[in-house]
């Protein structure tokens, strides 16, 4: 499995010299995750102020508690922790707890398999805010099951119906050839 | 279709790109950063810190004292001729470093120090440039005068409006 896009090492004398608020090296942490920071937003909440919002609060509040990260675990783990809080801190505040019923799938060829990029990005726009979210944590983030259920504050059941039910929708929309027109967003 | 091995699912969603924040991302933290450092330097200001903002504070009076790069040596007999335009640069630029200086006040917030800093970094480049080369180069005066601008302006202009310009930008 191909590692989260947040996997990128950053030397602890970099880390070393944000902590001591050295601006010039927080600019560069800011310029190595803000893509994966702003993607994992954006391609959650499909909303690209409220993105922008989360990009912020992430950095601030990573920049404020920079003395709590204790080099026992990679950093960029430590960051992408803040960044889905604060991307799911939206989710919950929406309140639009749409859960997916389930949906019989078909036999025969898999549809996504020949979609493109373009597609799939569309296609998960047109998910509930929480399936996308889950979906996303799941296969793009690995994020186990146990993790995305104590991320919800549900159980872990929920997050294997979501992840289900969601990919089966993403195909089900897929061959129903339905592709909308969203507004504009980069795929 | 097992959610659990959904190798499919899973590879056409990693292969999405990922997107660029908008280009002005890490100016907003920065500036939200500089107005929270003051409650932090009231917390533990060491040594390093103070040393850091007087040599900040030391750049920035040199810059703005200092002569802009041969001025007066271009119009001296037997030097290079300047081009009319280039000449108004120079003196446009002299007349702006002049408005900077009354208008400067001791006293300066974290906030528009950040961003005057910012300006005067690129003057410092700029005049890096000026003084290396023979003949003045207008679009370096050209950059000089739209730095020096920008710099006035914020000068002029009270935090509460600077900051809405952050977050509008």
């Amino acid at each position: 499995m191909t590692a989260s896009t947040f996997a990128i090492e950053v030397p602890d004398l970099l880390i070393a010299r944000a902590r001591r608020r050295d601006l010039g090296a927080f600019e560069q942490i800011y310029r190595l995750f803000n893509r994966p920071v702003y993607t994992l937003a954006l391609r959650i909440l499909n909303h690209e102020s409220e993105a922008f919002d989360v990009l912020q609060d992430t950095f601030l509040k990573a920049y404020e508690q920079l003395e709590s990260y204790r080099f026992d675990a990679p950093f960029w783990a430590w960051l992408r922790k803040i960044a889905v809080n604060a991307a799911l801190g939206r989710v919950r505040g929406r309140r639009d707890f749409i859960e997916l019923e389930a949906i019989e799938e078909h036999g025969g060829d898999d549809p996504l398999q020949a979609a493109t990029s373009a597609e799939v990005a569309q296609l998960l726009q047109r998910l509930p805010t929480v399936s996308r979210a889950v979906l996303w944590l799941y296969h793009v983030e690995g994020y186990s099951h146990e993790e995305i259920a104590q991320s919800f504050e549900r159980s872990v059941s929920f997050s294997k119906s979501q992840v289900a039910r969601a990919g089966a929708k993403l195909r089900a929309l897929l061959a129903e050839d339905e592709i909308w027109t969203p507004a504009p967003i980069p795929c | 279709m097992d959610a659990s091995t959904d190798t499919v699912l899973s590879q056409k969603l990693r292969e999405l790109p990922q997107i660029d924040p908008p280009a002005n991302g890490w100016q907003l933290i920065q500036a939200q950063v500089a107005l929270a450092a003051p409650r932090e330097k009231r917390r533990s200001l060491d040594g390093t810190a103070w040393l850091g903002m007087a040599a900040s504070a030391v750049l920035a009076a040199v810059l703005l004292t200092m002569e802009p790069p041969r001025p007066a040596a271009v119009v001296a007999p037997g030097q290079v001729a300047i081009d009319a335009d280039v000449l108004a640069l120079m003196q446009r630029s002299q007349a702006l470093e002049a408005d900077i200086r009354r208008a400067s006040t001791p006293d300066v917030d974290e906030f528009r120090f950040a961003i005057e800093a910012a300006i005067q970094d690129e003057l410092t480049l700029v005049d890096v440039g000026l003084a290396s080369t023979a003949k003045p180069d207008r679009t370096l005066w050209a950059e000089r005068v739209r730095l020096l601008e920008e710099l006035r302006t914020v000068s002029q202009t009270d935090t509460g409006t600077l900051l809405m310009q952050a977050s509008v930008d």
